[in-house]
């Protein structure tokens, strides 16, 4: 090759590597669009958990892509992501159908048939298991906010995150209700527990029976029943056997409301029923029961009592309702602050690739009042837990659940033995 | 420029600057590195006690917002039950330090310092949201934990400014106060915090589920921070934590935080929170003494370094601006030491060598070695006592061997001369008895054949006379011979073609009529006839040398003399050094000796101010033109215009009498000026002869 072609070539290469160089990820360009998937159960049992979840998640995307001025949070006025050249996100939902085979298939075509770069969303803690387990293969990162299992961050996985309390942090909030109950000279010894089988269930029961000590408690009875059952009669009878001072439940919604029918079929009131979430928590069971649901507690860990109080949980909120026609619930509020994490990392990132975007979720630090949800804020320990969340509890007084504890921030007191 | 890389065609001058400019350039480099990084070190030191400074008022507004904080959650534990003026004071407290904190915070300039600046700014956001969490503790918007950590990460800002502080450079002493005051401040704080937890749970009156590992983990690194800053620490301000934070109150903390953990697992804790909270806040506000002192020791630790720094600095500069004004005198007064001996030797020698000395030996060469006896070397003027002294001195010297080799010169040419004038002189009377004898033979021969030999004999007789002259003309004497009356030009010319061996192919035409003073007849004959003699002996036997006398352009210039010959002519190169040679009387050359009669008429030429200079015939040939100075004529009378040529003049060897003149015509023919030289009184050496009757025809023609 003569001298002077190879320079040439030469310098060619050179201008191409360093015009590639300056060119940079494609979400610096102006107009990128970033796509994130989701995953919820939008059919089968807990659909309508499913919808509110989606519904949560799309107004985050919504208030990101927007300029959301009105909304005090950090991705709120201006439109897309500013450290990402004001990219767009697109949100791609996936139906989990409450099966982890569906969610962890339904993850892998998101990421290799849509291109999303990061996936956010789950509800069943199995079907979240499942589906965080596919994305570690595919190295994806996975931010849940809707599944409380403890094992789900107690796997070493890479790759996966939850905002949300786990049932341990719930478990935390619930027994110090018991405590604070207990030191004030109402009797919780005896425990009652009423669970599914699946991995939610199952790890609940287990928590409960090792916070029950702090209670100086006994768990009477732990009744696991089918997550697809809905016959739960040999389970009140249990229940009713062990005569508790408190039930506790770890159930998905046809589950609770079968529970509840059963409970009334015979005639059986429990002097307090705490709920750990699940199907207590979907406003189809506080539809469905009525007058029947009073007195229910149920953890949750956004309130909507506190988001009247908080000016970016009430912006937030409002925004729901306008949207969508009805209020934002638990659910709902878990999904948006997970999808919003991932947003905000994302944007710290300024980067599209998924190595980058976990980086930056393991260094994210957003203080609580740049959330919605009544928390210390989201920053992830090792375990890639969010040490700041913290879960409230609520009964349904009036046909809508109330908060009412901890007490320093209760809007309603609560009412012991149930009504 | 070339031959300027080669340093040893580099001036005295540069050549010393280099030597000095290397090592000046580089002193000076790093006397400026050196000083600006004392200045860099004094800002920095600056810019350090003015952080040092900011402290103050965000340690105070950190130890407000820690009593906020505190009372905050006893009063949210209370299930915002208590007394709500209870904040009132600390809020208050808290406004004002943060008054003081922001105006401080606002004095400083952050420029060119990004961290101090980004941590300004978060303190700044953080204390923006004051507002709202007190708002949210009045209205129970947030949980007790979420106040408490944003108290606590309020304070987290406001303490990260003791890290980018410590990130600054105020000297070892201020670093290691820094660091000690970082750590108290940590020790502190997470005293605070257990202050606040054991506070919610005193007031609870049990551990919530999860809350006794928190309160443990506090605890822990309250007792960790205190051990991080006694390992920190220096040992005075161990002891003054020793000292300071000690007493019942300490005891009494440490003693409900055992009991409360002792409790932990019971369903009531019987510790009365109102105890608690005043012995940890005395231990609080011991801990706080100590943080102060070590503030004001940082603060007037690094007010100290700064001030020191800067009159180092200050020192520094006045050093090195003195150095260098010392150091350039010194080398300027070298350089001036070195140049000025050595321009006034160049100057010196300059003038010895184009003026001094030339001029000694043109006076050497024109006067008597006597003459030069009081001629001395200029010394050079350099008395220093170092080399260039000891050249110039030696300069001096040579400057003196020269003068007088050129006076022994001199001397020694002055008595060449003598003897060349006493042989001359001999030579002279010799000839002239010869010329007595030949004249005694001419009167008394009668046949015509023999009659010619013996005035052949005398005409190389007078041409030997001529050359006896020339001699003495070249040793500077007279000739010895003089006239004393004008005598017309014609007759000049006559007589000086009778000097010449071949006078018969000398053709005199003078155009115009003049009468030469007496006292320059002799030595104008003398000079015409040597350039005759040249002319007739560089040219063809068979041609004629013409001789014409005439005035170029207007009538007040002087008479020229033009003797042309037909010979083969000179080159121009020849010509030019020729007439320079006619021009310079006083210039020997090797090759005088080769040219005596020009020189001779060069000596003639000078004492009487006659110009000659040689020029190319018209033809081929050489002309001589003769210039005569008005002085030296006694009458001119140009020619008319139609005036009628010499009719004699027409064939070699005739000269035509003057038409008219003033002065007396003294021979008629070129032998009546032989036999009149002869036997002339002054023009010639024997003069007791008597000139015989002229036996020469008006054409010149032997008889």
């Amino acid at each position: 090759m003569p001298r002077r072609a190879a320079g040439t070539i030469a310098v060619l290469c050179s201008a191409l590597l360093l015009t590639s160089a300056c060119t940079g990820d494609p979400v610096a360009r102006p107009g990128a669009t970033v796509t994130l998937g989701f995953l919820a159960p939008l059919s089968g049992p807990a659909a309508t958990v499913g919808a509110d979840t989606r519904r949560g998640a799309e107004l985050a995307v919504k208030i990101v892509n927007d300029d959301a001025a009105a909304i005090p949070l950090p991705l709120g006025p201006g439109e897309g992501l500013p450290r990402a050249d004001h990219a767009r996100i697109r949100l791609l939902s996936a139906d989990t159908a409450a099966s982890g085979t569906t969610g962890a298939g339904q993850l892998e075509r998101l990421v290799r048939g849509r291109g999303a770069v990061a996936v956010a969303g789950g509800y069943e803690s199995a079907v979240t298991r499942s589906a965080g387990a596919r994305a570690e293969e595919l190295r994806i990162p996975f931010v849940n906010g809707g599944s409380s299992a403890a094992s789900l961050t107690e796997r070493g996985l890479d790759w996966f995150f939850r905002t949300g309390p786990s049932d341990l942090g719930y478990g935390r909030v619930v027994f110090s209700l018991l405590k604070e109950r207990q030191s004030e000279g109402t009797a919780v010894r005896r425990i009652a527990v009423v669970h599914t089988d699946d991995q939610y269930g199952e790890d609940g029961s287990g928590m409960i029976k090792r916070l029950a000590s702090q209670v100086d408690g006994d768990v009477v009875a732990d009744v696991e029943v089918s997550a697809r059952s809905t016959d739960l009669s040999g389970a009140v009878a249990e229940v009713r056997g062990s005569a508790p001072d408190v039930v506790l439940t770890l159930l998905y919604t046809p589950q609770a409301l079968a529970l509840s029918e059963e409970a009334r079929a015979v005639s059986y009131e429990p002097p307090a029923l705490m709920a750990f979430g699940g199907g207590y928590a979907d406003p189809a069971f506080v539809r469905t029961e009525g007058g029947d649901a009073e007195g229910i507690c149920s953890r949750f860990a956004w309130s909507a009592d506190l988001a009247t109080h908080n000016p970016a949980a009430r912006a937030v909120a409002d925004l729901y309702r306008r949207t969508y026609r009805s209020p934002m619930n638990d659910d709902a509020a878990r999904a948006f602050t997970a999808v919003m994490t991932l947003a905000q990392a994302v944007d710290e990132a300024a980067s599209p690739s998924p190595a980058d975007i976990r980086s930056a979720l393991v260094n994210l630090d957003v203080p609580g009042r740049d959330t919605i949800m009544p928390w210390d804020g989201v920053k992830f320990d090792d375990n890639h837990q969010n040490t700041g969340a913290r879960g409230v509890v609520e009964q349904i007084q009036k046909g809508r659940y109330r908060l009412v504890y901890p007490f320093d921030v209760a809007r309603a007191r609560l009412r012991w033995p149930m009504p | 420029m070339r031959h300027l890389a080669r340093p040893q065609n580099w001036r005295v001058r540069h050549k010393l600057t280099a030597v000095v400019l290397i090592p000046g350039l580089l002193a000076g480099f790093l006397t400026t590195v050196g000083l600006s990084r004392t200045i860099g070190d004094a800002d920095d030191y600056g810019r350090f006690a003015a952080l040092a400074r900011l402290q103050r008022p965000a340690l105070g507004l950190v130890h407000a917002l820690q009593d906020e904080r505190d009372a905050t959650a006893a009063f949210v534990a209370e299930r915002r039950e208590g007394p709500h003026g209870g904040l009132g004071g600390p809020r208050a407290a808290a406004d004002t330090a943060a008054v003081a904190y922001r105006r401080a915070a606002g004095a400083l300039d952050t420029s060119g310092d990004p961290h101090l600046r980004a941590a300004l700014r978060r303190v700044a956001e953080e204390l923006r949201t004051l507002g709202g969490l007190r708002a949210a503790v009045d209205e129970a918007a947030l949980t007790q934990g979420a106040i408490v950590t944003g108290y606590t990460v309020m304070l987290g800002r406001l303490l990260d400014l003791g890290p980018v502080i410590a990130e600054h450079n105020g000297g070892g002493a201020s670093a290691q106060r820094v660091r000690a005051l970082n750590a108290l401040s940590v020790a502190v704080e997470n005293t605070s915090r257990v202050r606040a937890e054991l506070n919610a749970v005193l007031t609870t009156g049990t551990f919530l589920v999860g809350q006794f590992p928190d309160f443990a983990g506090a605890v822990a690194r309250q007792q960790e921070s205190v051990d991080d800053f006694l390992a920190t620490t220096s040992r005075p301000q161990r002891t003054l934590y020793a000292d300071a934070v000690k007493g019942t109150a300490v005891s009494a903390t440490q003693a409900i935080q055992e009991r409360a953990a002792e409790q932990a697992q019971a369903g009531r804790i019987s510790i009365e929170p109102a105890r608690w909270n005043k012995v940890s806040s005395r231990k609080i506000a011991l801990m706080r003494t100590v943080e102060s002192r070590i503030l004001d020791e940082l603060i007037t630790v690094s007010e100290a370094s700064h001030a020191s720094r800067r009159w180092a600095a200050w020192w520094g500069a006045a050093g090195m601006l003195a150095m260098l004004l010392a150091t350039g005198w010194v080398v300027s007064a070298a350089v001036r030491s070195m140049t000025r001996p050595l321009k006034t030797l160049r100057a010196s020698a300059l003038d010895v060598a184009h003026h001094r000395l030339p001029e000694a030996l043109a006076r050497l060469r024109q006067a008597d070695a006597d003459d030069l006896g009081d001629f001395r070397a200029t010394p050079t003027g350099v008395v220093s006592g170092d080399e260039i002294g000891e050249v110039a001195r030696a300069f001096d010297a040579v400057q003196n061997a020269a003068v007088r080799l050129a006076t022994d010169q001199a001397a020694l040419r002055a008595h060449i001369n003598g003897m060349f004038v006493h042989l001359s002189r001999r030579n002279q009377r010799l000839v002239g008895k010869l010329l007595g004898e030949i004249g005694d033979l001419e009167q008394d021969e009668g046949d015509p054949e023999r009659l010619g030999r013996l005035f052949r004999l005398d005409h190389l007789a007078t041409q030997m006379l001529r050359t006896d002259e020339s001699l003495l003309v070249l040793a500077g004497s007279d000739t010895g011979r003089g006239w004393d009356r004008p005598m017309p030009l014609s007759e000049v010319l006559l007589a000086a073609s009778a000097e010449v061996e071949q006078y018969a192919r000398i053709v005199c035409r003078p155009a115009v009529e003049a009468d030469i003073a007496g006292d320059a007849v002799t030595d104008l004959v003398h000079l015409l006839a040597e350039l005759m003699e040249n002319a007739t002996h560089f040219s063809g036997l068979h041609s004629a040398v013409t001789v014409t006398c005439g005035v170029t352009g207007d009538r007040t210039a002087d008479p020229v003399i033009s003797i042309v010959d037909e010979g083969v002519g000179m080159t121009p190169e020849e010509m030019a050094v020729t007439n320079h040679r006619l021009a310079s009387v006083s210039v020997f050359d090797p090759e005088a000796g080769q040219s005596m009669g020009l020189f001779v008429v060069s000596r003639l030429a000078s004492r009487h101010g006659i110009s000659v200079t040689l020029a190319p015939s018209p033809g081929h040939g050489t002309t001589a033109l003769v210039r005569l100075p008005r002085h030296l004529l006694a009458r001119l009378e140009h020619p008319a215009a139609d005036g009628p040529e010499y009719p004699g003049a027409q064939h070699p060897g005739q000269v035509l009498p003057p038409q008219t003149s003033a002065a007396e015509p003294a021979f008629g023919s070129a032998q009546d000026w032989l036999v009149h030289r002869r036997f002339s009184d002054g023009l010639h050496a024997a003069a007791d002869h008597q000139p015989p009757a002229v036996p020469f025809t008006a054409e010149g023609k032997h008889q």
